[in-house]
């Protein structure tokens, strides 16, 4: 397919080829089908897009292709030659149908011409760090940025020659002042864990422009249902599809989107690296994704009430969450976020860590665990799971107060959700 | 991959210029602190490649050898000049050669020059400092004719950007700061 050489072996004979005449261009995918679905809503992508009919039996979905090797043919042997080797089956950490299915289905979602599927969010965010970065090249990323994305730049950048700078997320002229000579690649994520502090893409995609950086935004607390960043003018998108993507705490995987041009850099570096997906969990992501809309819509909205509920309850002291007017940034969740706010919210209760435990002790319905995005609702301690290598003055210093929670809303009832907190709080006060 | 070139992702490339000239835009440059004598340091300075920066944290020094007042601890200018004109000849060589579906199994290159060092010591106004001329030999061994080989020669006189660099005139702006 599409291969270097098409119609010009008889110049070649004469020795008359140039690299002109090669006729092998970039397109999306790689993909089974060019149809992408892209005249449709996330909905309807959501179900659609990406999905490979066997059609050797006529089985509606996609089948699980739990191999790790494949039969080797004149077309693959010729695509390793011109090394072409991801638009071809050749073996699963190369590439697997059941990644390219799901691949398709996330580029649909986020406006991407080409998607890597990884088995870990760290696995995507290493790769596509390093792939983006020359030998001696620095990076500007946040205090607040996730901890393990935190401890690789803080951590092991230097082995490879590189080096970082952390700046706050929101103030766009602290990061431009620290952006150096040998600044290659900013790095933030969307929204911030777990004060939910708003990054502003636009501003970003301008510094970028200006300085002839590369922008890479971790969307995991957003998602392309809230807000698709490549439209926005971002480089490359990540998610931990661990947290809403894949959306049922089941499975662990990572995401990256982008033109095709900067994802065929990502592939070597997971090639090297390690860190493909695999088959089976690729079908569980692509099949969670089919209610992705779904899902995301109601997390937004329960989110967007139980968020409201918490502002006028008497024990509690602040709500963090982007679609409240009392959010710090709440013009520009307007802006960037157009009413789709997330399902993550934070907030402060009276009477402190302590009080905390207690309330996460007398909930019924959120589970008391790490992580986020999955249908039931995730509720836990900045103090004690995130941000637990601070030191309480340390915690202050960024905002993180005695008593804050870290809250995942779930898909459940809203009625149910508020009925338990009702309960709860009735309870410890 | 034909010689290790991966030549999907060059016609990728060239396409994309085809559509878009600005990504074929590179520009380069070299920043040299003079550090004792004859010996001088070389840091390359960041690319710029169609809009993005490319960060080229290389370094190397430069020197004379001894009979010419050095202290020999290096490459001399020439040399380094002669050899970013071997290697650009040599990669446009191996990159035609993948394209036209040659393996190659050795390839060496050659240049050789003599210069006459009346011009920079100021002894005769007649003579040209530099090289008045330049001889190439490519040694290759490969799964290709003479006839090709022959062909991707005149190729790389045609289009590497080192050897028209030489082979062209240069408009050279100085300015003193």
């Amino acid at each position: 397919m599409n291969n270097n050489f098409n119609n010009i072996e008889n110049k070649r004979k004469d020795g008359s080829v140039w690299f002109n005449d090669l006729t092998r261009k970039r397109t999306n995918g790689p993909s089974f089908k060019d149809y992408r679905y892209t005249e449709y809503t996330d909905e309807t992508k959501s179900v659609h897009s990406g999905q490979y009919d066997d059609p050797s039996t006529g089985a509606l979905g996609t089948p699980i292709f739990q191999c790790s090797t494949f039969y080797l043919n004149e077309s693959s042997y010729k695509a390793i030659e011109e090394g072409r080797g991801r638009d071809e089956m050749i073996y699963t950490r190369y590439g697997n149908p059941s990644q390219w299915s799901v691949q398709e289905k996330i580029s649909a979602l986020e406006n991407a011409e080409s998607s890597i599927v990884f088995c870990s969010g760290m696995a995507a965010i290493s790769s596509a760090i390093l792939a983006m970065l020359d030998k001696g090249s620095h990076i500007v990323s946040s205090r607040d940025i996730y901890g393990g994305t935190y401890n690789f730049l803080y951590e092991d950048l230097d082995k490879f020659g590189m080096s970082v700078t952390f700046t706050s997320p929101t103030n766009i002229n602290e990061i431009e002042a620290a952006i150096q000579e040998n600044t290659k690649l900013l790095y933030f994520e969307a929204l911030t864990n777990p004060l939910l502090k708003i990054t502003p893409i636009k501003d970003l995609v301008a510094l970028a422009k200006k300085h002839n950086l590369r922008l890479i935004i971790d969307n995991t607390f957003l998602t392309p249902y809230n807000v698709k960043m490549l439209d926005l003018g971002v480089d490359l998108v990540v998610n931990s599809a661990t947290k809403y993507l894949n959306g049922h705490s089941d499975l662990i995987g990572g995401t990256v989107s982008g033109s095709r041009k900067l994802v065929d850099r990502i592939w070597p570096q997971m090639l090297k690296n390690g860190g493909s997906m695999d088959p089976h969990a690729c079908f569980m992501l692509e099949r969670s994704l089919k209610t992705f809309a779904l899902r995301m819509k109601t997390h937004n909205s329960n989110a967007m009430e139980l968020a409201e509920y918490l502002e006028n309850h008497p024990k509690i002291k602040n709500v963090y969450y982007p679609g409240l007017q009392s959010h710090p940034q709440s013009e520009l969740a307007k802006e960037q976020l157009k009413g789709r706010n997330s399902g993550m919210i934070s907030f402060e209760i009276e009477g402190g860590d302590k009080k905390s435990h207690e309330l996460l002790k007398t909930l019924k319905l959120p589970k008391e665990a790490t992580s986020l995005g999955g249908v039931e609702s995730l509720i836990s301690l900045p103090y004690n799971t995130s941000q637990a290598s601070l030191t309480k003055e340390q915690r202050k210093s960024i905002g993180i107060n005695d008593g804050l929670i870290r809250l995942s809303v779930g898909i459940e009832d809203i009625d149910d959700i508020i009925s338990d907190f009702n309960q709860a709080l009735h309870s410890i006060f | 991959m034909l010689n290790n070139i991966n030549i999907s992702g060059l016609s990728e490339y060239a396409n994309e210029i085809k559509e878009n000239n600005i990504q074929g835009k590179a520009s380069y440059g070299v920043e040299l602190n003079w550090e004792s004598g004859t010996k001088t340091r070389v840091k390359t300075k960041n690319m710029i490649l169609g809009n993005h920066k490319l960060v080229r944290d290389f370094s190397f020094v430069i020197d004379e050898p001894t009979q010419l007042l050095g202290v020999n601890s290096a490459p001399n200018p020439s040399e380094y000049m002669l050899g970013g004109l071997a290697g650009c000849m040599a990669v446009t060589f191996m990159a035609g050669a993948t394209a036209m579906d040659i393996q190659i199994s050795e390839l060496k290159l050659e240049i050789d020059g003599e210069l006459d060092l009346q011009g920079f010591l100021g002894l005769n106004p007649d003579i040209n400092p530099g090289f008045p001329e330049l001889k190439f030999i490519f040694h290759v061994k490969g799964s290709g004719t003479q006839e090709q080989y022959t062909n991707l020669m005149n190729r790389v006189t045609k289009h590497s950007p080192n050897y028209n660099t030489f082979k062209n005139e240069v408009k050279m702006i100085g300015e003193l700061k």
